[in-house]
């Protein structure tokens, strides 16, 4: 492996020519650059393999299928998932958050859900509420935190199907006690659904020890795979219905059903090759360098916090300096609204940061920023100390 | 020429891809010459993909399958071609 595959690129090689990008704090949203290791692992699987993976058994597919089991392993044993076919590649978090809700809410099923949820949940949940499942929601507190004694307060109000929780915000960052969340709720007889979109690579995610009966994963933000692929893990005593039906190249293919084996009765349909090729190069490129990316992205999420407090003007939205957060930082301004703060930010600066609700209004109205919306800086594995100067400088000036 | 004698060979199948190559993987790990096929319609409901190992080799593989998480889904017997 050479250095460039090892190292964060700096941030020359990190400019973006084509759009003249060259500081990217939107990590939250997707993390990029992708390191090299991935960018290879998506062009050999589009160039020198590639067959219909499980389908023939001629070389080119049993190599793509090979690479498929490996890159399952792979993410099983970087998350603690004892075994792997009880993890299922999909396109992403939000249809994991879909198979999981979905496929395991019924008419007159009741669900806990937390006020600071993303829309893959919120979504969802609409759905299933328009047809007869109750939804109750849990408020968290003005810094995004859900108490679990108010889960369990929750479940023990009624009859409680499951219980479904974010593991940390995307809107403030905030990293739920979500080992305590999933005893409560047990406690109570309600399964645990987690949205880790936001703790995969960037937390120790441990998946035997949180216990949730269902945790679904971004495979393209803290995890470092392309775009298109993200995963789910059911745990081995459930089976939720699965939401689509197809070839699997496996079963009877002669009988119109589903088979029920893991992990073909939820991965219908040809698989993303080239994605799950990236996302198992970015987890083992994590797992190599996980220790120094965290302690680094740490580092300058607290720097980027407190310099923003010192410039002035600015509520950071949240936990406090210090406190347990996952690598972004959300912010609004006294007098300058979060899109116009973005809009400068990129134009003058090229830098890239989210403004809006980040398709969490409920996030944002638990917190108070329904109405303003907030913009987010969003660290990674490519953010270098000078990222978060130059933000820092570039907030001064644009505020001051 | 006289004609090859034909070989012999015990196919597993299995209920998933994963599965077949979880179990290609166990039996290497022992030394055995595991090989993919295309899954033979006799085996009836199981992935595309089986495992074949040399007949003689069959009950060792069968005692590692059996050892392991791996389920097999069936098994049948194989003359090369």
């Amino acid at each position: 492996m050479s250095s460039s595959d090892t190292q964060p690129p700096s941030a020359p090689d990190r400019a973006n020519a084509a759009t003249g990008t060259t500081v990217y704090l939107d990590h939250a949203a997707t993390s990029w650059p992708k390191p090299g290791v991935v960018v290879d692992a998506v062009h050999e699987a589009l160039t020198k393999y590639g067959g219909n993976p499980g389908r023939g058994a001629y070389a080119l597919a049993v190599a793509t299928g090979r690479m498929i089991f490996d890159s399952r392993q792979a993410c099983a044993s970087f998350l603690g998932v004892p075994d792997a076919r009880d993890l299922i590649f999909l396109s992403g978090c939000t249809e994991g958050m879909n198979l999981a809700l979905k496929g395991l809410l019924a008419p007159g099923d009741r669900v806990v859900a937390c006020s600071t949820e993303h829309n893959a949940v919120a979504r969802p949940l609409t759905w299933l509420a328009s047809r007869g499942v109750v939804v109750d929601m849990v408020d968290s507190d003005a810094t995004g935190f859900i108490d679990p004694e108010a889960v369990e307060r929750a479940v023990a109000a009624a009859p409680t199907r499951a219980v479904v929780c974010q593991h940390a915000s995307n809107v403030t960052g905030t990293i739920q006690p979500i080992g305590d969340i999933v005893d409560v709720a047990h406690a109570g007889g309600a399964l645990v659904i987690v949205d880790g979109a936001q703790s995969g690579g960037h937390l120790a995610v441990d998946l035997s020890a949180i216990g949730a009966d269902a945790y679904a994963l971004s495979g393209h933000k803290g995890l470092l795979g392309p775009q298109g692929v993200g995963l789910l893990y059911l745990a081995p005593d459930i089976e939720p219905e699965e939401l689509i039906q197809g070839g699997t190249g496996s079963g009877a293919s002669e009988l119109p059903t589903q088979p029920t084996a893991r992990p073909d009765r939820y991965e219908a349909g040809t698989p993303n090759t080239p994605g799950i090729a990236g996302l198992g190069a970015g987890v083992r490129f994590v797992r190599e360098h996980e220790e120094v990316f965290r302690a680094e992205e740490q580092r300058l999420t607290r720097r980027l916090h407190e310099g923003i407090l010192d410039i002035g003007g600015f509520t950071v939205l949240g936990p406090e300096p210090g406190e347990a957060r996952v690598p972004l930082v959300s912010v609004t301004h006294a007098r300058i609204d979060a899109d116009q703060l973005a809009f400068l930010l990129d134009k003058r600066y090229g830098i890239a940061a989210r403004a809006g609700l980040h398709c969490a209004p409920w996030a944002h109205r638990s917190v108070g920023t329904l109405e303003r919306g907030a913009l987010r800086f969003g660290l990674g594995w490519s953010t270098a100390e000078s990222d978060v100067e130059t933000a820092l400088r570039a907030l001064r000036e644009i505020t001051t | 020429m006289s004609p090859r004698e034909p070989q012999l060979f015990a196919v597993f199948g299995f209920a998933t891809t994963h599965d077949a190559l979880a179990a290609e993987d166990a039996l290497r790990d022992e030394d055995l010459d595991a090989v993919p096929i295309p899954t033979p319609r006799t085996l009836g409901a199981t992935c595309g993909i089986a495992i074949r190992v040399p007949s003689e080799q069959a009950e060792e593989a069968r005692r590692v399958l059996a050892s392991s998480s791996i389920d097999v889904a069936s098994e049948a017997a194989l003359e090369d071609v």
